[in-house]
């Protein structure tokens, strides 16, 4: 239903609003054409405004978008947002509250099949019933469907969606999510999607993208993204981890649990290693390093906190069953499969 | 805390302001009044500014207070009228004949006995019945270009209608209380069908539909968008002496004629007082009225306003009064303009004259 | 859900308050529907059927379509160019642009027809090809160039409280941005920009002094002709209920059309459109666009009066007049935003005796300021005959206040007429607080009066101060309700101006007249600044 030949490429993206603040400070990015992109980074990072310039609705103080061969924003060169074809979600859907979910669907479309291929992507939706409600008739599950099918409607060539699923409740959000994975897909659509939340961005994602202050810090498949974080911001972003700081000696990083080989890394300098909580394997031993101060059930595994001696502590995820409790000692191994090095 | 303050402040404003009372009707305030403390009630529908002058010089003289109310004429009537047996009202002044005769028919006014005054006023100034008198005059009256017109074209009111004048009359909209009076006097003298056969002939001949008010319709004359112009004659004596250039070239623009010299006399309307049928202050009433028509205030009125003092024998400077007068003016009973300016609205309805 | 289903807002005692309140505005009303349908049957009316009765109804129609066409263009554009752009002059222009809305329409009137009449300087200056301010497009013209700002203040506030979102989401649907303007903002902000025009519509009906002046035989004219001309108050009463039933038109066709379609975003949360910097040409063409009415309905105005005014001698009692306009105005507006405001909230219950009580509030505005000044004589003294034997009896004294004879009577005929001015906004402003606030605030321990006070008030502050402002305004140009009741020695500035302008004493006419939009420069500056701040803290700015 979308026609891409080609992807988008930002190159340099920079935006300022004032002299100390800078939205985007040269963000790099590319969106693979047919694929579902996640820009994930914590409130501030930028990653709204960049879903904005890409939209054309935010200009940009520096750097280019452009989609294949048109540039977008490029130095002295702003495309409107209406000659773009992209498609928006907006956090809140902005559906026109004074049009029915049909007439805010035909809304971009044109010609005398307008109201056709409206009412046949509200079908798609399985919303076709509601094609005469208004808005504020709908659910929010319901006013997200109808954003969704308006976006895709005239078949743009770029899909952005601003934290789509923010305002919904677990069962539906996770329902929802899926629905616009595969409407998505189906539509074969090259889509960007914007949130906060790590466990939506991998769930959604063909590709990962993480953002910090204004930067691109890391793109990457979701699972290579979370198992090999490039810095601790990285690292962060998608989920616990533990970082310890740690000095390089004949070949290892040496940390409380133990030492971590560091072959890209010369003596003497200091990393941080980052560990995942499923990297820290815990055996019941009498006289092992740690003592489990706290256990605490999280439906699919239990997250103990050990300590040692010197007083410091570290979260570790053991999947259920486990017979191990507070005030056990434990030995730890680590499963270098979830541990990465970054220098410092 | 600083909001209850601004509330109670605000509150006790309100409550002063509201509670402002005057002495009514119907209260023995008549009786506990002191000398210091005499009052007049004045319902006026004059709106010259120029009356505070007059209302002064009568406190000076007297020691009377007057409190003042300026409304139109039907506007004051129906106060009046709605407060009944309470209204505060002494004296009610109106600008034109016909109001006056209105509130006289709704029982407004006292019957005074005038007799004092009478002699040097003429007669058909003053209510047979002594509900009225008439404290000065208007006339009504002819402003022709220099240029266009000649002198003696126009004799009458009558001559206007005839079609010669087509496309060259300005005049103002029928509302307007001095047009109503005119119509009135034509219907009185000519009956019901010519008058509107002459309104219907003015119609005809107007350059341009009515706008504005009479000193608007006399720079038309002098801009050249008409000839001839019906105004009030005093309209003209203030463009003569205003501060305003452009009104004195205009004024010299014209003449003004007094028409109807040789057969019923010009047509005058008259601003007149009564004393209020429940006036608190009946005395003081009938001192301003007597005030009102002293060589001293008639002069007032001709040398601030430009109106024809209704008392003969007044005395007063002003050059521009005096070269209008005299003249022959309509010696009807003004209270026959009462009698008809329902007529005469309806007249205006059906010749569709604005 | 409609707040209704939230359950009552106010206790019934407040909203009885409030629906009572509303009901006495709407009294003198109903005091001119009783004295027109139990007066004398005459035949005038048929007879100004069979003659004048066509034209005055074609000549309303002309000055109400002209003025709130005008208006609603002039209003609307700039409205939104002050909320959404960013351009040189903006922050001055947002409350500036409210001041014509303090020159009396005659005012602008005399002034336009002296300059532009044959004879006067625009016409002799251009050799006759300047048109000359007149008639029924003369007439709406300038309503529309002083009423305006009903439909400034309004669409400004809508715009600013907008989600940009809608707009944006238009923007990438395709739409460029006067069609994404003319598609989702317009007809979003309608309610507020419809309740801007019924004013300006109303208040056009029911002048007399522009269209008399002007040659525009409107309906108000034919009323006051069959007052003062055919002497009878019944007939004049009767036409104004045709006015009143134009009103209730109005009013009923916009609330038809609105059906279910909402002009809020249907989640209730937002994002505020940060201004959008307008390239330096557009910048200046902006500019351009909100000076222009400011010349035309202020600036030429009264500098034509003030130039006239070098000629004359100041009228003596200015200060005075003044002071009783400025007092007369600040109650009328603190009460009426009161008013207001308790019939927002009493409308929120969504009752059929709200809605109808605040309807019939707003009808006052529709009926010329003489016909509802009779309308309130009437009350006033029906209510003095009842009290006066009554007190007599028990007392054995003479009741001690005339009722008609202090400002109150005043006052409560202002209340009357600018009911309407009132409520449409408070109503537009309540709107924009949705359940979900009063929710949040009441779990976190909030009192009804905390709520009203703490979330509430910084939200409809600029609507319910808007109000007011709107009443104050009004108030200080009122004429003929204030000729008719107001005390002894108690002239108004407005009074003063008329006196001599009704006199074509143009330059003595001037300074009163100038005086009137200087003394609403006082509260406009202090709410624009209240305003300013109280947005900022609330975060929406």
């Amino acid at each position: 239903m979308t026609d891409t030949p080609t992807g988008l490429r930002i190159r340099g993206a920079q935006r300022h609003y004032s002299r100390d603040t800078a939205a985007l400070a040269g963000a790099d990015l590319d969106l693979a054409p047919g694929r579902t992109t996640a820009l994930l980074g914590p409130s501030g990072s930028g990653k709204s405004t960049l879903l904005r310039a890409i939209a054309g609705l935010e200009r940009l103080d520096g750097g280019e978008i452009r989609l294949g061969d048109t540039i977008w924003t490029g130095p002295g060169q702003h495309l409107a947002p209406e000659k773009r074809r992209v498609g928006m979600v907006f956090q809140d859907y902005a559906l026109f509250p004074h049009l029915t979910a049909l007439a805010n669907v035909a809304f971009g479309l044109k010609g005398p099949d307008a109201k056709a291929i409206a009412q046949a992507q509200l079908e798609a939706a399985e919303l076709g019933h509601k094609a005469n409600a208004y808005p504020h008739e709908l659910s929010g599950g319901e006013q997200q469907r109808v954003a969704l099918a308006r976006a895709l409607a005239p078949s743009p060539a770029i899909v952005l969606l601003d934290e789509p699923f923010s305002g919904l409740d677990r069962r539906l959000r996770q329902d929802l999510r899926d629905r616009t994975v595969d409407t998505l897909r189906q539509a074969g659509a090259t889509a960007l999607l914007v949130t906060h939340d790590a466990d939506e961005a991998m769930a959604v994602a063909d590709a990962l993208a993480l953002m910090d202050q204004g930067r691109v810090i890391q793109t990457g498949a979701p699972e290579e993204v979370w198992l090999h974080p490039q810095s601790v911001t990285a690292a962060r972003l998608l989920g616990d981890i533990e970082v310890i700081h740690a000095f390089v000696k004949a070949g290892a990083a040496d940390t409380p649990l133990g030492p971590v080989a560091t072959p890209d890394f010369k003596n003497g300098c200091t990393v941080y290693v980052l560990v995942r909580p499923q990297a820290i394997r815990l055996t019941p031993s009498p006289d092992g390093a740690f003592t489990i101060t706290r256990r605490r059930s999280a439906g699919t595994h239990l997250a103990f906190t050990i300590e040692d001696a010197a007083g410091q502590s570290f979260t570790t995820h053991t999947p259920v069953p486990s017979t191990l409790a507070v005030g056990d000692r434990v030995g730890v191994a680590l499963d270098e499969a979830f541990v990465t090095v970054v220098g410092a | 805390m600083k909001y209850a303050k601004l509330l109670a402040a605000g509150a006790l404003s309100v409550f002063a302001v509201a509670c402002s009372q005057p002495e009514t009707g119907g209260t023995d305030t008549a009786a506990a009044q002191t000398d210091e403390s005499r009052v007049v009630n004045v319902y006026s529908a004059r709106h010259y500014r120029s009356d505070a002058a007059i209302f002064a010089a009568f406190t000076e003289q007297t020691g009377i207070e007057v409190n003042l109310i300026e409304a139109s004429g039907d506007q004051l009537i129906e106060r009046v009228r709605a407060d009944g047996p309470r209204s505060p009202a002494d004296v009610i002044i109106t600008v034109d004949a016909a109001r006056l005769h209105r509130a006289e028919e709704a029982g407004l006014f006292a019957q005074t006995d005038f007799s004092e005054f009478t002699p040097d006023i003429a007669g058909n100034l003053v209510d047979p019945q002594g509900y009225w008198i008439a404290l000065a005059k208007r006339a009504r009256v002819i402003a022709y270009s220099n240029q266009r017109v000649e002198p003696g074209e126009i004799e009458t009111y009558e001559d206007l209608a005839d079609p010669r004048w087509d496309d060259r009359i300005c005049v103002r909209e029928s509302g307007n209380a001095y047009n109503q009076s005119l119509l009135a006097s034509m219907v009185a003298r000519l009956g019901e069908e010519e008058a509107e056969a002459w309104a219907a002939g003015i119609v005809e001949n107007m350059a341009r539909p009515p706008q504005g008010g009479d000193i608007t319709q006399i720079i038309g004359v002098a801009a050249g968008d008409c000839d001839v112009a019906i105004t009030n004659h005093y309209y003209y004596a203030l463009m003569r002496n205003s501060g305003e250039a452009a009104n004195r070239a205009a004024a010299e623009a014209v003449t003004l004629f007094f028409p109807n010299q040789e057969t019923s006399g010009a047509h005058i309307n008259i601003s007149g007082a009564g004393i209020a049928a429940n006036a608190p202050h009946p005395e003081e009433a009938r001192e301003l009225i007597a005030f009102f028509l002293t060589p001293e205030a008639q002069r007032m009125f001709a040398e601030m306003t430009n109106e024809i003092p209704v008392v003969e024998g007044v005395e007063w400077e002003n050059p521009t009064l005096d070269a209008m007068l005299p003249f022959v003016a309509d010696d009807r009973n003004v209270s026959e303009l009462g009698d008809h300016n329902a007529t005469a609205q309806r007249i205006f309805d059906r010749v569709g004259w604005q | 859900m409609s707040p209704a289903a939230q359950g009552r807002w106010l206790p019934d005692r407040a909203t009885g308050l409030a629906i009572l309140a509303a009901l006495v505005c709407a009294a003198p009303v109903f005091a001119v529907a009783w004295i027109a349908v139990t007066g004398e049957t005459g035949d005038y009316l048929v007879h100004l059927a069979r003659t004048r009765l066509p034209v005055y109804l074609l000549n309303s129609l002309f000055v109400g379509l002209i003025a709130a066409g005008g208006a609603g263009l002039i209003g609307t554009v700039l409205g939104w160019l002050v909320a959404r752009t960013e351009f040189p002059g903006r922050t001055l222009l947002s409350w500036v642009l409210i001041l014509p809305l303090a020159v009396p329409a005659y005012v602008a009137a005399y002034a336009w027809l002296d300059l532009s009449q044959a004879g006067g300087p625009l016409h002799n200056a251009t050799g006759g090809l300047f048109p000359t301010v007149r008639g029924a497009w003369g007439s709406g013209l300038m309503f529309a160039l002083v009423l305006y700002p009903y439909v400034y203040l309004l669409a400004r506030d809508t715009f600013t409280g907008q989600s940009a979102d809608a707009y944006h989401a238009a923007r990438t649907l395709g739409a460029g941005p006067f069609s994404a303007f003319l598609r989702t903002s317009l007809p979003m902000a309608r309610p507020a920009l419809a309740a801007g025009l019924a004013l300006v519509v109303m208040e056009s009906l029911a002048d007399y002094g522009t269209v008399s002046y002007l040659g525009a035989p409107t309906l108000s004219i034919g009323l006051v002709r069959a007052w003062s001309g055919a002497g009878s108050l019944v007939d004049a009463a009767r036409l104004s209920l045709i006015l009143v039933a134009v009103a209730l038109l109005v009013f009923g066709l916009e609330r038809a059309q609105r059906s279910r379609a909402r002009s809020h975003t249907a989640s209730g949360r937002h994002r505020p459109a940060p201004r959008f910097h307008l390239p330096r040409l557009q910048g200046l063409a902006a500019l351009l666009a909100c000076l222009a009415p400011l010349m035309l309905g202020l600036v030429i105005p009264l500098a034509r009066l003030g130039w006239l005014a070098l000629n004359e001698q100041p009228a003596p009692d200015l200060l005075a007049a003044s002071w009783h306009s400025l007092n007369l105005a600040t109650i009328s507006a603190v009460l009426a935003a009161g008013l207001g405001l308790s019939t927002a909230y009493a409308l929120r219950g969504r009752t059929f005796i709200a809605t109808a009580s605040a309807r019939a509030a707003g009808l006052g505005y529709a009926v010329p300021g003489a016909v509802a000044a009779v309308g309130v004589i009437a009350i006033l003294s029906g209510t003095q005959a009842l009290i006066d034997p009554a007190w007599e009896r028990l007392t054995g004294h003479v009741f001690p206040i005339l009722l008609t004879g202090g400002a109150a009577a005043l006052i409560f005929a202002y209340l009357s007429r600018f009911a309407a001015a009132a409520i449409g906004p408070s109503e537009a402003a309540l709107a924009r607080v949705t359940p979900a606030l009063d929710g949040a605030a009441r779990t976190l321990g909030a009192t009804r009066g905390e709520t009203v006070r703490r979330v509430h008030w910084p939200l409809i502050a600029a609507g319910i101060t808007s109000a007011g402002l709107l009443v104050f305004v009004e108030v200080l140009k009122e004429l003929p309700a204030t000729m008719i009741l107001r005390p002894f020695n108690y002239d108004t500035l407005a009074i003063i101006a008329h006196n001599y302008a009704s006199d074509e004493r143009l330059g003595e006419a001037a300074l009163p007249s100038l005086l009137i939009p200087l003394v609403a420069l006082l509260p406009m500056i202090f709410v624009a600044r209240y305003l300013s701040r109280t947005r900022s803290s609330s975060g929406t700015a």
